[in-house]
């Protein structure tokens, strides 16, 4: 469809600024996320000017032989960085890969954040781990964008998700997560391994989000890849253009279908709300 | 911004739909013609069954090969039957894909409006005769507020001076490096990526990250309109990230730039910049 309507997004700003990447490792601002729940770590300088869309990236909250459970929150702070509120929950972020280009778990979300704003995150995990984050953050738009204002997980426990069994050969059964309380017009899976599976398997998991009543369920994602590796690592791309309609009150499903052996993952939803 | 809605995509189709996936290659093996040479069409996937808003291709690899090579792909479509293609894009490149491992797969997407019942195609061309690579697409559409879901029809390559070839661009290592024309556009275009691959013929490729950014201006004064990573390393696979759509308009006529900054002892790279044009 030929139209002249697009975003345009004129400014970009990331946490990082120029700092030069690494092979692989710690990039990123860091926080130790801790059973019970860190203290907010800043990140990066306030934002220039109006976010309509953030990137976040995740990563190192992973150790060999153990399946961590991570929940990150993003925080925000209108002025000062010193006293954040949770505009992001449920961030599952357990077995994230050290960061490098390529391995890492990420999340996009077309959010408004003002300017001048401060941008945080905190953690809660299974065992002490350092989780490093960064964001990139888009705005400026020249011509009138959607963004919402608030953030809702469905089917997060206090550091996981939902246990959903993966399909082999043929997909997995749908899983309910959760309901709505909101309406959503922006929705993304989360994923990381609950606590009892400490021998992960090298597979590509592709999994899906729908919503419905389990029988007939409409797609809002469909097949995102995530890599799981037997380091008890995993590392996922958000999907680029979750925008779908949800209304308030609606079940949530997601399913999980496996290229090798069975593993046990645990699926949450994160919805965008105006 | 209150008011606006949301693009709201009921539906999503895909070319491999319930195939299983897999740690090697996934999709439909295209193969390339003699040596820097395209090879015929192939068509991926059945005929959409939805009007597509949002393209995405991935591309792997059953085995990687030593030395790098030069690689490139281009996107045709087929309104009726998949045995006639019209070429939508330019050429896309790949450099050293790597086997279909999670995630490590090389990606495309483009907002590129394809009518509902046409067939995809692609074709393929390396420096190497013959090479096989499996690609397969997903796509969203049915946008319940379309006038918010803006598509283009053609995707604009800038900085391939050959099919397969990229325009060099030497990284920085502890600062970014400088600036690099890769050419001007021809068409006013609206959404932004890059592509990227290490030069052909490098048997010792390093395992870097590169961030590397796409601009437009004069070469001093330069308006940043994508960021992205590009990952090198094992067995020689080069890996563009692409981090999230980029929405920028850019004139016809713009010079566009692209620069590159490393995290070690830097290989010969080459970027491309593709727009997505009304």
């Amino acid at each position: 469809m030929l139209q002249p309507y697009f975003p345009d997004f004129r400014k970009r700003q990331t946490s990082y600024g120029t700092t030069r990447p690494v092979d692989a490792g710690a990039f990123g601002t860091s926080v130790s996320a801790v059973s019970g729940t860190s203290a907010w770590a800043q990140m990066g300088s306030a934002l220039a000017f109006d976010c309509y869309w953030i990137d976040l990236i995740f990563s190192n909250g992973a150790s060999s032989g153990t399946s961590k459970q991570i929940r990150m929150e993003i925080g925000i702070d209108l002025a000062g960085g010193t006293s954040f509120t949770t505009l992001i929950p449920g961030l599952l972020v357990g077995g994230s890969s050290p960061f490098s280009a390529n391995t890492f778990v990420s999340f996009g979300f077309p959010l408004f954040i003002p300017a001048g704003a401060t941008i945080g995150m905190r953690g809660t995990s299974s065992s002490t781990q350092t989780v490093y984050g960064l964001w990139k953050a888009k705005g400026a738009p020249a011509a009138p964008v959607w963004a919402g204002h608030a953030i809702e997980a469905v089917g997060i426990t206090t550091n996981s998700g939902t246990n959903v069994t993966m399909g082999t050969t043929s997909e997995g059964a749908w899983r309910l997560l959760g309901t709505t309380t909101r309406e959503f017009a922006f929705i993304v899976p989360v994923i990381q391994a609950p606590g009892a599976d400490a021998s992960w398997q090298n597979s590509t998991l592709y999994i899906e989000l729908g919503y419905g009543d389990g029988t007939n369920v409409v797609k809002s994602i469909y097949d995102m890849s995530v890599r799981t590796a037997d380091t008890e690592t995993l590392f996922t791309r958000h999907p680029h253009y979750g925008f779908q309609r949800i209304p308030a009150g609606s079940s949530i499903y997601g399913r999980i279908q496996s290229s090798g052996a069975l593993d046990t993952f645990a699926m949450a939803a994160l919805g965008v709300a105006a | 911004m209150i008011g606006v809605r949301p693009p709201n995509f009921r539906k999503t189709d895909g070319s491999h739909l319930t195939t299983r996936p897999s740690s090697t290659s996934f999709g439909t093996t295209v193969t390339s013609g003699a040596a820097d040479t395209y090879g015929s069409w192939t068509q991926i996937g059945a005929a959409l069954a939805i009007d597509c808003y949002l393209l995405s291709i991935k591309i792997s690899a059953a085995s990687v090969p030593t030395p790098t090579r030069s690689c490139a792909f281009a996107i045709g479509i087929d309104l009726a039957g998949g045995t006639s293609f019209t070429q939508v894009s330019g050429d896309l490149l790949l450099g050293n894909p790597s086997t279909y491992t999670g995630v490590s797969y090389s990606e495309y997407v483009f907002p590129l409006f394809i009518p509902i019942g046409a067939t995809i195609g692609i074709k393929l061309i390396n420096s190497t005769a013959s090479t096989a690579l499996s690609f397969c697409w997903s796509a969203l559409g049915d946008p319940e507020n379309p006038e918010n879901a803006w598509a283009g029809s053609y995707i604009e390559a800038v900085g391939t001076p050959t099919n397969e070839t990229g325009t060099t661009v030497t990284a920085g290592t502890t600062s970014e490096g400088a600036w690099t024309s890769l050419g001007t556009t021809t068409k006013e275009c609206f959404c932004w990526c890059l592509g990227g691959q290490i030069e052909a013929g490098d048997a010792t490729v390093g395992q870097r990250t590169y961030f590397v950014e796409l601009g437009y201006g004069n070469g001093t004064d330069i308006v940043v309109i994508a960021d992205q990573w590009l990952r090198t390393g094992t067995a020689t696979t080069t890996t563009m990230v692409i981090n999230s759509l980029e929405f920028t308009r850019v004139p016809a006529g713009s010079t566009l730039y692209a620069r590159a900054q490393c995290s070690g002892t830097v290989d010969t790279i080459q970027l491309a910049a593709y727009g997505v044009a009304a």
